[in-house]
């Protein structure tokens, strides 16, 4: 069956095709068998990046999150960072109760509502007095909290998880005073910027709806 | 050349074959000084109990922040070594994650504490963390050069960290401190709710 001293020829629909040894070898180590990466990523390493991917792999989540920098960035000095800061531990607080074993009614409706209220309080341009604004942002923390700061896969580094957990949260509030910024910029003596923060608004309002609706479904 | 150029494929596939990864690290290999060095390097509550504690010395001044350079280390030690002669192991960790939730609260509040008061969170810090790093160590058969080598890496992140926080000046920098005390609090908060569910 040999063509040639490096060829082989093999049979293709009725004709002998030579094919060298290096395509043959090539395509045998194709069929190797790779390890099996069906399992999460385990100890320290694992932990962090469970913990860090877990915010920003769920929309709701990030919507939220983005939503109480955009708001924090609305409001101004001394919101802008005084709702970053107590919305994690507001969170931790829910994770808190969660891994405690105290049940809260209606987590997902909680989620889904903190986006369409950020998102409303966003797009209208809503100043509330500093203490309303910290009781709303911590209320629904406690849900975010809750929901997912108690999903750490067995066997990985619980501290690890949370604090890959609470850092990727604080990075998405500074994402969104980040978005926020853009409130200062004008066309003219056209506010554009702020009405494409108010725009930003209803685009969350918009994705808490729709996770609204998938909740109530 | 182009018998050659024809094993290119190939081998590249073969060096793309996954063998397993040697990762992990066992000690230091550098001695018992550095194993205890990178003992609290490499365990995350100590470290971010010296860090929190550190920034909430050096928020509250440049003397909160010396007092916290000589007595943390220095009871972190005296602890350190009366749980290695004991041998009581502290199988909890809810003490010291329970302290950062406090320290982290304190500084995301913003708050300038008496330097007495300063004084003795960092005695408390410093008497916890030591004592479980003291009995851990006994059960790993360590010897006292270890402690000192801990008891150094901690003075020297408690000085670089205070010193940092004290020679914040601009607005946004005191609020980042203020934020990363937040982020320590809910990590403590976090952390004492897996304890509860018994994960390490």
């Amino acid at each position: 069956m040999t063509h040639g001293p490096l060829q082989v020829l093999i049979p293709v629909c009725g004709r002998q095709v030579p094919i060298s040894p290096p395509i043959i070898l090539a395509a045998a180590l194709l069929l190797a068998p790779l390890a099996t990466l069906a399992h999460v990523e385990g100890g320290a390493t694992g932990g962090f990046l469970s913990g860090f991917g877990h915010p920003i792999s769920g929309l709701d989540h990030v919507l939220a999150m983005v939503a109480v920098g955009l708001w924090g960035a609305q409001l101004g000095a001394p919101a802008i960072w005084l709702l970053p800061v107590a919305f994690p531990i507001m969170m931790a607080l829910g994770g808190l109760l969660g891994l405690s074993g105290v049940e809260l009614p209606a987590v997902e409706l909680g989620i889904a509502l903190s986006a369409v209220i950020l998102g409303a309080l966003i797009l209208g341009a809503i100043r509330l007095p500093l203490a309303a604004a910290l009781l709303v942002v911590g209320f629904f923390a406690i849900f975010h909290g809750h929901a997912h700061g108690t999903e750490m896969t067995p066997g990985q580094s619980a501290i690890l998880y949370s604090i890959g957990f609470v850092i990727a949260t604080g990075l998405l509030h500074a994402a969104g005073i980040g978005i926020g910024l853009i409130q200062h910029w004008q066309i003219g003596r056209w506010d554009a910027g702020r009405v494409a923060l108010r725009g930003a608004g209803a685009v969350v309002l918009a994705g808490g709806v729709f996770f609204l609706w998938s909740a109530l479904a | 050349m182009m018998r050659a150029a024809a094993w290119l494929l190939p081998l590249t596939l073969l060096a793309g074959v996954p063998i397993p990864a040697q990762a992990h690290l066992v000690n230091s290999g550098l001695g018992p000084f550095y194993n205890g060095a990178l003992h609290l390097l490499l365990s995350p509550v100590d470290l971010l109990a010296v860090v929190v504690m550190s920034l909430l010395a050096g928020q509250s001044g440049k003397v909160g922040g010396r007092w916290a350079a000589i007595v943390l280390p220095l009871v972190w030690g005296g602890a350190a070594i009366a749980g290695l002669t004991l041998g009581t192991a502290i199988e909890a960790g809810w003490p010291g994650v329970a302290l950062l939730v406090l320290l982290g609260v304190l500084v995301a509040l913003g708050l300038r504490l008496p330097v007495w008061v300063m004084t003795w969170l960092s005695a408390l810090t410093g008497l916890v963390l030591g004592l479980e790093n003291g009995g851990a160590l006994a059960a790993g058969e360590s010897s006292f050069v270890a402690v000192a080598g801990i008891v150094a890496t901690v003075l020297v992140l408690t000085l670089l960290t205070a010193a940092l926080a004290v020679s914040l000046r601009a607005d946004w920098t005191r609020i980042a401190l203020r934020v990363a005390g937040s982020w320590i609090a809910a990590v403590g908060m976090l952390m004492l709710g897996w304890l509860f569910q018994g994960a390490s």
